[in-house]
């Protein structure tokens, strides 16, 4: 008879985000903590299944970016059969994974960050939301929304269904584009992406109007982490992994299946969330933040034309050198989504994505295997080792918001110390601490929308560890 | 006959989770092509782009807590609730936005039905399925197609 193994507690299984701040007898904020409360027990409990599983089984990860571990996962699965995909899947997954990028990064500007930025981050939470949008601007709310739907389409035209497709396996894709599908994506292209420079505009008008906040908020100096492919130019799915230093400084340029040489994991008996770091520096100076920023700090150029023009514009931000402060991430959010456009258009142009050729065969099975993406919050990469009969031995993975999760906590250490009064806990302030969070578009949501939540919580401690206040946002404010 | 949709969500690997979409697939079954159906995992913005189109929409989802009954049909009013940061959203926020954004308030429901069981899996709760089955009942007498 079979064990049965039980991950407790159940209600943690989609992760939990809570932020306590210690402070002193003055009501002066010492320190505050970002604590992931999540375990999800995925490495574990896929030991013993057949590698070619994993593509099915790590988009459960997540129902928010569950394209980026199907695509991670598959790059993997063909290390370990030793298949190098035909150029066609590469592009068909390519396409399915600028899809997931679109309708991820529309729906975090215009449905999550939008509202703090198109009213005040002190506005009344009853019209600081995306309702609040389509009331000041329903136009630009429509439009959102066709956004994020055409995103989805093309996952669901490849996949079968929006979240969770199936689609990639070990050696390619299992379904062709047909000319019909094809032309069907293409229809609105130019207008998606008149929409999306509307959101940059809209983005770049707010930072204008907020400079200060912008260049104060926390900001503060890290490494930089992403993919580039061979000519530096900015990469999402395929290429090397290019660190960069605080200054800008190469770090190093490595093959995503070398991660192991470079990338470390801490761990903070505060939090389940391990906190990733350039191994040659160590923990805490070898920190690195990932996603938009990251990658557009780490890259030269980008190889589309309307993203690159925006491109420059952001590095002329810090002159060159890398953008540190953290509401800039949304500007390199939708210099992305630019970019995730005008690929889609490429990919869809290049007359070898209709070939019929999508899968390769015959491999020899690999010991192990790793894969790496960019998912719309970063890094993430897959390591599997495998028994000589393709059974899972250890997997390993880094997720994007892992890289990111010394920065958040960092984050939400400044703007408490700068915003957070101890004597008097409001709103306001818990709104800036979200904001900040924010900024990384942390992948901490539901997969299990029953069971999971997604409340953040917000304590206040004395120094003697007393619980002294306490706000709790959940989905009924 | 009204224009009907029924849209079950939830995470279909999660035993008692997924009962939104076994729902589905028994009023595709029962109603044939007289009703429309969707199954997702969760509620996004952009599906007030396809309910727009209907004069009634029927959610089906799982209930977890301490309500006594097994199954609940309610009707929805349009009401927008925030949270922090999650992707999805509630029927009732997602009906805000479709009469936010389209100016259209389809009539609508939630029929939602305890769940048990949310082990890995894809099998009901003897007693979830049991009142899935009335579930599917009530939707075909509120989409009028059996009385």
């Amino acid at each position: 008879m079979g064990k049965k193994i039980a991950i407790e507690p159940v209600t943690r299984i989609e992760g939990h985000a809570r932020v306590t701040i210690h402070v002193d007898d003055d009501g002066k904020v010492e320190n505050a903590y970002l604590h992931i409360d999540q375990f999800r027990g995925f490495e574990k409990f896929s030991e013993g299944r057949m590698y070619y599983e994993m593509p099915q089984i790590t988009p459960r990860i997540c129902g928010i970016c569950p394209v980026s571990h199907h695509l991670g996962s598959a790059k993997a699965c063909d290390a370990v059969s030793g298949i190098e995909p035909p150029r066609t899947a590469s592009l068909l997954r390519e396409l399915m994974h600028m899809g997931q990028t679109i309708q991820s990064h529309a729906m975090h500007f215009f449905h999550l960050a939008g509202p703090d930025l198109l009213f005040s981050f002190d506005a009344d939470p009853k019209i600081r939301n995306v309702i609040g949008i389509v009331q000041v601007n329903p136009t630009l709310a429509t439009k959102a929304v066709m956004l994020r739907k055409f995103g989805q389409e093309i996952i669901k035209t490849l996949g079968g269904k929006k979240i969770h497709p199936v689609f990639a396996v070990a050696g390619g894709v299992n379904n062709v584009l047909t000319e019909e599908e094809r032309d069907t994506i293409l229809k609105d292209m130019d207008e998606h992406i008149a929409f999306i420079q509307q959101g940059i505009e809209i983005a770049k008008r707010w930072v204008r109007d907020n400079m200060e906040t912008v260049e104060t908020f926390a900001v503060f100096p890290t490494g930089y982490m992403g993919l580039v492919k061979e000519d530096g130019a900015l990469e999402l799915y395929e290429g090397k992994i290019r660190l960069i230093g605080p200054e800008g400084e190469p770090w190093e340029l490595f093959d995503p299946s070398d991660y192991l040489e470079y990338i470390g994991e801490h761990v903070e008996d505060w939090s389940y969330l391990k906190f990733p770091f350039y191994k040659k520096l160590g923990y805490p100076d070898g920190v690195y933040r990932v996603g938009p920023l990251g990658r557009l700090n780490v890259a030269d150029k980008i190889s589309t034309p309307l993203a690159n023009e925006e491109f420059k514009n952001f590095k002329a931000i810090n002159e060159g050198k890398p953008v540190e402060g953290s509401l800039w991430y949304h500007y390199a959010r939708l210099i992305e989504t630019l970019y995730a456009m005008e690929r889609v258009k490429e990919l869809l142009d290049d007359p070898d994505i209709l070939s019929n050729d999508i899968r390769a065969y015959g491999g020899e099975l690999q010991s192990e295997g790793v894969g790496c993406v960019e998912a719309p919050r970063g890094t993430l990469l897959h390591h599997y080792k495998v028994d000589e009969g393709g059974k899972l031995l250890k997997v390993n993975l880094i997720i994007a918001t892992g890289h990111n999760n010394w920065a958040m906590s960092k984050s939400v250490d400044d703007v408490a110390k700068q915003y957070v009064d101890g004597n008097n806990l409001t709103e306001g302030m818990l709104n800036r601490v979200e904001v900040a969070i924010r900024a990384y578009d942390p992948c901490l949501s539901c997969s299990t929308h029953a069971l999971g939540k997604m409340p953040i919580i917000l304590e206040m401690y004395d120094k003697d560890g007393n619980l002294l206040d306490q706000i709790t946002r959940d989905s009924k404010e | 006959m009204s224009h009907t949709i029924v849209i079950g969500y939830g995470n279909f690997h999660r035993q008692d989770d997924g009962v939104g979409h076994y729902i589905v697939q028994e009023v595709e079954r029962q109603a044939g092509e007289s009703i429309d159906t969707v199954c997702c995992h969760q509620l996004g913005i952009e599906q007030s782009e396809t309910i727009k189109d209907y004069d009634i929409v029927i959610f089906a989802d799982a209930y977890v807590g301490h309500r006594e009954e097994d199954l609940k049909v309610a009707s929805l009013e349009a009401t927008f609730t925030q949270s922090a940061f999650t992707h999805h959203l509630k029927p009732d926020s997602l009906l805000a936005l479709t009469q936010n954004i389209f100016q259209k308030t389809p009539k609508a429901y939630i029929v939602s039905v305890k769940g048990y069981d949310f082990d890995f899996g894809t099998d009901l709760s003897t007693r979830t399925q049991k009142w899935a089955d009335i579930a599917v009942k009530k939707i075909l007498e509120l989409s009028g197609i059996s009385k």
